[in-house]
């Protein structure tokens, strides 16, 4: 796997040969994007950091990866943790900072240790005079936003900001700041160092109705049966969900996974977290069970995702009761749509997608519970 | 020098007490000169902050998607009947508390559960009965004073400020000095928070 060669430190020796501004364009020619979800080029991001004037500059590495079915960043700390640590050493070299924090979730605490063991030995054979940082997150999803992670660190509840400014302007303490997440970094290294280095290769974490779930490596554009073959599921598949926020859609195995393909459907690939749903389920069940984890989940600060995700469970429980009819259909419809345009962060804006793929993917699924 | 981040000086303070109450936030406070709202806001924003007392084992089940695909759901409702609890309740021993949580990174090996922060995964009602009896008979093994700890904890009100966690540590100011400075803080700390 690509995810998982070393760099030993050869790779920031090199950062350091080349310079700030060489790293920078060598990244924006090897087309380093954020691999987070939204796809952001990590050149464009650390030149903003970096062309901001002011005395202090900072670096999370963002390891709370709350995504349901998402579990990629934990297998590269356990495997490949150097690696990333050198990304962020070359990211800290590269914009000038000095101080660096690693936001793991709290779910990961059993990793901290051995994290922690790790950064000691790779500053200390870098003999860099960067700080790495471990915060322990404590639960809380809408803290892998990177504002609300910057409220996080500094102290307070992890409520999503207004942007701009973006933090690469005004981040961690009102400091120019680059937020990246732990597979993010760990490319920046590996895109440094090895001159065949592929952008195009992503992580696939494949769970749900499978007999062998777990992580692959395979290029954009890879055919659907590919993965669903190394899945081996025990039954016909019928869905597939994009985590909870990217949308529920059909299976087609001929289909080919890019990000255009799956827009077509409505859906959003994220982080490439799929989670495999068979035909012996409904996908009502799923729906409610993603509600939920917006309801759960929601920080509270804005009325439409507050108030909205709990409506929402509550309409489809009506539905799953048998109580509703087709007019409550319309109104979930309604109610995600609002929600999805009035909410200020990225979870109330996704947490109408996967209603809103159900409905119109599998209709079917609904209107059997319906009056 | 590490920065002192608030995150962590919490889990610190939950790890030593069992739970976030409020002469454990009022010490921070103090100790820490960050205003007791703040502490308390935060403490209450992260689901895994409690300001309540809890059972020894907390126990964390998944409720996400892919951990609900392959019975979580089931296994959620085995466990109340196992530990004659609800979710979000905790024994009369004070031995577990039950928690449904969101998604814990464990989907590859789903059903999954956290308990005190150890994962346990590909779950079955066989494997859980085995790990709480197991737990159960470790019991009497580890740590029986942090056990009696948390059931004085647990049946005293922590507002006369005469708790367990005072007590362990004797050397801390009394309650009413500590209530002073932290009036002074507050007043120091008015236009902290914006």
């Amino acid at each position: 796997m690509q995810i998982l060669e070393g760099t030993n430190l050869k790779a920031l020796a090199r950062a350091r040969k080349m310079g700030a501004e060489g790293v920078i364009n060598l990244l924006e020619k090897k087309g380093l994007v954020g691999r987070g979800g939204a796809a952001f080029p990590t050149a464009k991001k650390w030149r903003m950091a970096m062309q901001t004037n002011a005395d202090a500059r900072f670096i999370i590495c963002n390891a709370d990866e709350g995504e349901p079915g998402t579990f990629k960043d934990k297998f590269i700390l356990q495997n490949n943790a150097k690696t990333m640590l050198e990304g962020m050493l070359i990211c800290a070299y590269t914009i000038g900072a000095k101080e660096c924090f690693i936001y793991l979730r709290g779910e990961y605490e059993y990793l901290k240790d051995d994290l922690q063991k790790q950064i000691d030995e790779v500053i200390a054979s870098a003999q860099s005079d960067v700080s790495i940082q471990i915060v322990l997150g404590a639960g809380a999803y809408i803290c892998g936003e990177e504002t609300a992670i910057i409220q996080s660190i500094m102290g307070f509840r992890g409520q999503a900001m207004f942007k701009p400014p973006y933090p690469t302007i005004e981040g961690l303490w009102g400091k120019p700041t680059v937020v990246n997440n732990v597979e993010t970094f760990t490319c920046a290294a590996q895109a440094i160092l090895f001159d065949n280095w592929n952008p195009n290769m992503r992580l696939f974490c494949l769970s749900g109705n499978v007999t062998n779930p777990g992580i692959f490596e395979f290029p954009l554009g890879t055919e659907l049966s590919t993965l669903i073959k190394l899945a081996k599921p025990k039954y016909k598949l019928k869905a597939m969900s994009f985590g909870c926020f990217g949308g529920i859609m059909p299976i087609n195995s001929k289909m080919k996974i890019t990000t255009e393909s799956i827009c077509k459907e409505d859906c959003q690939h994220g982080a490439f977290s799929v989670v495999l749903i068979d035909e012996k389920q409904n996908v009502l069940d799923i729906c409610c069970s993603i509600a939920r984890f917006y309801t759960y989940e929601s920080c509270g600060k804005c009325t439409p995702c507050r108030e909205g995700t709990i409506r929402m469970l509550n309409l489809l429980k009506k539905v799953k009761s048998r109580e509703a009819t087709n007019e409550d259909l319309k109104l979930i419809a309604e109610l995600a749509n609002h929600i999805q345009r009035t909410s200020l962060c990225g979870l109330g804006q996704s947490s109408g997608n996967h209603v809103l793929t159900a409905l119109k993917h599998f209709p079917q699924d609904f209107e059997a519970y319906v009056k | 020098m590490p920065r002192e981040i608030l995150l962590n000086i919490l889990h610190e303070a939950q790890n030593k007490h069992g739970y976030l109450s409020e002469d454990v936030l009022k010490e921070l406070s103090v100790s820490h000169n960050i205003p007791i709202s703040q502490l308390y806001s935060v403490a209450t924003f992260y689901t895994m902050f409690r300001t309540k007392p809890q059972g020894k084992y907390v126990i964390h089940i998944c409720g996400s998607p892919s951990c609900v695909l392959n019975n979580a759901t089931t296994l959620a409702n085995f466990l109340q009947k196992e530990l004659k609890i609800k979710i979000g309740e905790t024994t009369k021993d004070n031995l577990f508390s039950l928690y449904k949580t969101s998604c814990i990174g464990c989907c590859n090996e789903a059903p999954a559960m956290l308990i005190n922060a150890q994962p346990y995964t590909k779950l079955t009602e066989k494997s859980i009965r085995e790990i709480l009896n197991n737990l159960k008979s470790s019991k009497n093994k580890v740590s029986k004073s942090a056990n009696s700890k948390l059931k004085k904890s647990a049946g005293k009100k922590t507002k006369s400020g005469t708790s367990a966690s005072k007590k362990s540590k004797p050397k801390k100011p009394a309650n009413k000095k500590i209530k002073s400075k932290a009036k002074k803080l507050f007043a120091k700390n008015k236009h902290r928070g914006k």
